[in-house]
């Protein structure tokens, strides 16, 4: 050893602490797995231009994943487990997605099950899929079929249609979305040579249902058939052409939102957006909020406030009382709250509605109230008794409408009533029971010229849907029993009626009663099923104002559809009406078929035949019809995002009925058509 | 000859004579011989019906025309209009049905014509009747031969909503969406609903019935598709789904129902709907599931298992909470296409909570993103 003494051992302070940290490096080298992953080294990669596409792959680098580690991991995409489809290729995982990602944000997360038995998050990434760089979603299309028809025969028709005619029908969709807004346009177009067979009546293009909407953030508006307010006292099933605007989605503290709508429903290129006529218009707005955040929907208040003018039932798709118009005004209060678990519920509305009822006659609108009170408890919900599940529901309702109740926004509805009600649902291992006992009066405002009724109307209803204990094959193959899927059900609804207080003629007792009875069961296979079902029903008149009579019906259908693609339908039934009073049996048979079948490929035949009979005892009526309508088809070409498609079709339909009261009525017709089908569609 | 002189009052009567014959002469070439035609009295039944206050009413009836005729040519009888009047048939008027009824038949002695009517009664007739303070409505139809008229009225009493004649008074058609005029593609599930206000109660008779497009094309042809009876009440309205509607044939369809008791007043309505031929997408089938159980509680061990269906890419097995009406599953696994059984791994499992009830299916899925093959719901239970 050379000279340099204590100067010789002395090291820089930093040569030891690197030394130390080494060592120290070194015991943990030990104590470390051998081929630990560092959890900060997962990466997503970029998208090679910075923009995620739908169909993309996405890439995951994480350094030291081998085949040997695979297995420990846990890919997810949006919660759903892709790891067995994930590739490795070159150290970087590789997702696939089985089917494109739609527009907006997505989650990809990383977790690891240690061998110690732990789980463990790697990495988690949101990313942003967008359609292009300008808009997040940018899609848009046409699905639709254009028919050229040629007359070969017809026969027994009072008119002869064209020789030549056409019609055809498309849907119309397109979707711009970026940020914070996105508008959506749906359309459905109809053609048809013949003006008559269009909504308008005129032109040979006509519009069917069509709706335009836009978002940006909370704030909304709709152009179009729509359904703006919430059903409630004053509004049901209001469904119209018209416009609304809005803040506030469903799952939102408030949501508000302001309509008009055309009060009758409209079809075609007329009546514009449904708001231009102040005699066949509604107009209104509808609020909701969440006042009491205490848990999801504890506790929703809505309020609804309409008025317009109604020229009566001339609508589309609608028959009844028409003319003159008439103007009216609502408001409802409501409240709907939930407790203990959504065990509990407590709902209550108040209402008010003020009508014209002689439109411009001279009386004053009337003014009248309605008020609901609903209170439902389930003991069982969900809850296991004796292992199974089982669910119990009892309620009870109160509903008082007066006499000049009367809504605009709800046509069908019917007023001056005074309801009190019970009732009960239960349900466990296929079981299902539902009992209701409810008692109401008429003449809610006490008029004193009108009678008062008293209805009380009870049902029970009991349901068993068993499931079927599968057995199986020597191949493992799961079989249906020889009973297959059954399915039973009985329901028995009484309603009897007497005159409380005297009045229009009507003197004090039983009034009207009816009863109904029905049986049905019903058994599903794999690939076919049938049922059958049988109905007692019958009414008695009391006060000499109506029919007695009672009513029988028998009903017994049959479903197949075989892997060849083969379906057939069968459907039989039997009523006998029987009037006690004149002592008249009333009797009518239906049988219905219909038959699908592909005889080839390219080519596949329909058919659909109807038999109907309607007789008396009397021999006042003796009425026979036969109906048979098919059509064979020749699929030249299929439709793909390329080309059109292209078929050939003979239809044909012939009609016979005859009358053996009055052999002058019958008539016999036949009608026969070439149709060549254009059809396309669009890549969305 | 002897010539006599006649006293005048002895000839007044002779003249007298023959101006009565002159006149009856004359009367018999230009007026009504006691041979002709004529209504001599019409009755209705029933006589008494009712009516709901604060709403329409539809009441049917029968008016019953005698006609007395001896002999001569065949005759017509009708009447140009009803009218609603208050209180009595000749009270104040209300509103008048502009509905003319003819019959003509051949004379045969005494005569009975059966005119059938069914008239709805408009809320504001009955509301206007009330505001009157009668409690009565008389429809009068005046019927007429040309020689002879006659007055029948029915009695129609105001109730409130709980009585009145049983009689439709409205009728609306959509399709299950709510819409009124559909475009859809073959073999796709269409339905329409048919949502009755009635008055009063009794059995309902109607049918339901198509005219597809083998007819449509020329004149339409109906055909029935389900026989309707049902004993209903005023008391809610009632609403009716019809059979699946026919969606194979290419074209224009009109779907209606016909109610034949009690009849309506007013035209039926009808709905178009239009089976466009289909687009580029294939139809999915049925995938069958093997395991497990509907309604079993969800296990570490617990196997997905279903029926493999040829030529899938990946099958994804979705999660949902039993309210989740669409979007994004609550959790999941896809599985390579050549497996058909997988269980879920702890991490999958977390996002399930306790105690909760879901529900899951199996869709299969080719090499171009689309779905094949879909199974149906089946519910299942975590611990």
């Amino acid at each position: 050893m050379t000279g340099g003494g204590r100067d010789n051992f002395r090291r820089p302070w930093w040569q030891g602490a690197c030394c130390a940290g080494l060592f120290g490096a070194g015991l943990m080298g030990l104590c470390l797995p051998a081929q630990a992953v560092e959890h900060d080294a997962a990466v997503l990669l970029d998208a090679p231009d910075g923009l995620r596409r739908p169909a993309d792959p996405l890439r995951l680098r994480i350094p030291g994943f081998t085949a040997d580690t695979r297995a420990r991991f846990v890919i997810e995409l949006d919660d759903v487990d892709v790891s067995d489809v994930v590739e490795a290729v070159d150290g970087v995982l590789l997702l696939r997605p089985v089917q494109a990602l739609a527009p907006g944000m997505h989650t990809l997360r990383l977790v690891e099950n240690t061998p110690e038995g732990e789980i463990i998050e790697r990495g988690a990434w949101r990313f942003e899929v967008r359609a292009s760089a300008w808009f997040r979603e940018a899609r848009g299309g046409v699905d639709g079929s254009f028919s050229a028809i040629g007359r070969v025969a017809v026969s027994g028709l009072e008119e002869t249609p064209d020789a030549t005619q056409s019609e055809g029908a498309a849907q119309l969709q397109g979707v711009l979305a970026d940020g914070a807004w996105r508008a959506s346009a749906s359309a459905d177009l109809i053609h048809h040579s013949d003006p008559a067979q269009l909504p308008r009546g005129e032109g040979v293009v006509d519009l069917g249902d069509f709706i335009i909407e836009g978002k940006r953030g909370a704030w909304r508006a709709a152009l179009g058939h729509q359904s703006p307010a919430e059903n409630s006292l004053i509004v049901q099933d209001l469904r119209r052409r018209g416009v609304a605007a809005g803040y506030g989605g469903r799952d939102d503290a408030v949501r508000v939102t302001a309509f008009a709508l055309r009060a009758q429903e409209v079809a075609g290129f007329q009546g514009g957006l449904g708001t231009g006529r102040t005699d066949n218009r509604i107009s209104g707005v509808t609020l909701g909020s969440r006042p009491l955040a205490v848990a999801d929907g504890a506790m929703v208040v809505s309020a609804t406030w309409l008025e317009g003018r109604d020229p009566g039932q001339d609508g589309e798709g609608v028959g009844g009382e028409s003319g003159p118009v008439s103007a009216g005004r609502a408001a409802t209060v409501a409240a709907d709250g939930q407790w203990l678990d959504e065990r509990l519920r407590l709902r209550t509305e108040l209402s008010e509605t003020r009508f014209d009822f002689d439109g411009d006659g001279g009386e004053a609108p009337e003014q009248d109230r309605a008020a609901t009170a609903l209170l439902t408890w389930k003991p069982l919900a969900d809850d296991d008794a004796a292992g199974e599940s089982t669910d119990l529901l009892l309620g009870i309702e109160r509903r008082r409408l007066g006499t000049f109740y009367r809504s605009i926004g709800d046509p069908a509805g019917v007023a001056d009533r005074d309801l009190l009600r019970a009732f009960g649902e239960f349900a466990r291992a296929g079981w299902a029971v539902q009992a209701s006992l409810g008692e109401e009066t008429d003449n809610v405002n006490d008029l004193p010229q009108l009678p008062r009724i008293r209805s009380v109307q009870s049902s029970l209803s009991l349901a068993w849907t068993p499931m079927a204990a599968e057995t199986e094959t020597e191949t493992g193959e799961a079989v249906t029993p020889w009973y297959g899927q059954p399915a039973w059900s009985f329901s028995y609804v009484d309603y009897r009626q007497e005159v409380e207080r005297e009045g229009a003629g009507l003197k004090a007792g039983r009034y009207r009663a009816t009863r109904t009875l029905a049986l049905s069961a019903s058994f599903s296979y794999a690939a076919w099923s049938w049922g059958i079902s049988h109905t007692l029903g019958g009414e008695d008149d009391f006060a000499g104002t109506g029919a007695s009579s009672d009513n029988t019906m028998t009903e017994l259908a049959f479903n197949l559809d075989a892997e060849s693609g083969l379906s057939l339908g069968i459907n039989l039934q039997r009523s006998i009406t029987r009037d006690r009073v004149a002592g008249i049996d009333n009797t009518t048979d239906t049988l219905g078929m219909d038959v699908a079948w592909p005889l080839r490929d390219d080519l596949a035949a329909t058919l659909a035949m109807a038999y109907n009979s309607d007789s008396s005892s009397d021999g006042s009526m003796a009425v026979r019809s036969f109906d048979v309508s098919g059509a064979l088809r020749w699929t030249l070409r299929e439709a793909n995002e390329e080309r059109p498609g292209l078929s050939l079709s003979v239809d044909w339909q012939h009609q016979r009925q005859r009358d053996a009261v009055d052999p002058e009525a019958d008539t016999r017709s036949n009608q026969i058509f070439f149709r060549l089908t254009m059809s396309w569609a669009s890549n969305q | 000859m002897e010539h006599v002189n006649r006293d005048p009052k002895e000839t007044r009567p002779a003249v007298l004579t023959m101006a009565l014959v002159l006149v009856l002469g004359l009367a018999g070439l230009f007026g009504p011989t006691v041979s002709e035609a004529a209504v001599v009295g019409v009755t209705a039944t029933p006589g008494v019906r009712s009516v709901p206050l604060g709403r329409a009413g539809n009441v049917a009836m029968v008016w019953n025309v005698t006609r007395d005729v001896s002999t001569g040519g065949g005759a017509t009888v009708s009447s140009a209009s009803g009218s609603f009047r208050a209180g009595s048939p000749t009270g104040t008027l209300l509103a008048t049905v502009a509905r003319p009824l003819s019959q003509t038949r051949p004379p045969v002695g005494v005569t009975i014509f059966a005119f059938r009517e069914s008239v709805l009664v408009p809320s504001r007739v009955i509301y206007r009747a009330h505001k009157l303070g009668v409690d009565r409505i008389y429809f009068v139809r005046s019927f007429d031969d040309g020689v002879a008229a006659s007055t029948g009225a029915v009695a129609l009493s105001i109730t409130g909503s709980g009585a009145g004649s049983f009689g439709v008074t409205r009728l609306a058609l959509s399709f299950g969406d709510g819409s009124v005029i559909a475009v859809a593609q073959p073999d796709s599930p269409l339905q329409a609903v048919a949502q009755i206000t009635v008055s009063g109660s009794g059995l309902l008779q109607a049918v339901w019935e198509v005219a597809d497009a083998a007819g449509t094309a020329g004149t339409p042809a109906f055909r029935p598709l389900q026989t309707v009876r049902r004993y209903v009440n005023g008391r809610e309205p009632l609403r009716l789904e019809s059979p699946p509607l026919p969606t194979r044939l290419l074209g224009l369809h009109l779907v209606r129902l016909r109610i034949t008791q009690p009849a309506a007043d007013f035209e039926l309505p009808q709905l178009r709907y239009f089976v466009r031929a289909e687009s580029a997408q294939a139809p999915v089938a049925a995938l069958s599931l093997e395991a497990p159980a509907p309604d079993a509680v969800l296990q570490a061990e617990t196997e997905f298992a279903w029926r493999a269906v040829p030529e899938t890419r990946a099958y994804r097995l979705e999660i949902r909470a039993l309210d989740d009406d669409g979007g994004r599953a609550t959790t999941g696994l896809v599985v390579d296409g050549r497996r058909s059984a997988a269980s879920l791994s702890a991490v999958t499992r977390d996002h399930l909570r306790a105690g909760g009830r879901y529900r899951w299916r199996v869709l299969a899925i080719d090499d171009q993103g689309r779905v094949v093959a879909r199974s149906d719901w089946r519910e299942i239970r975590t611990p």
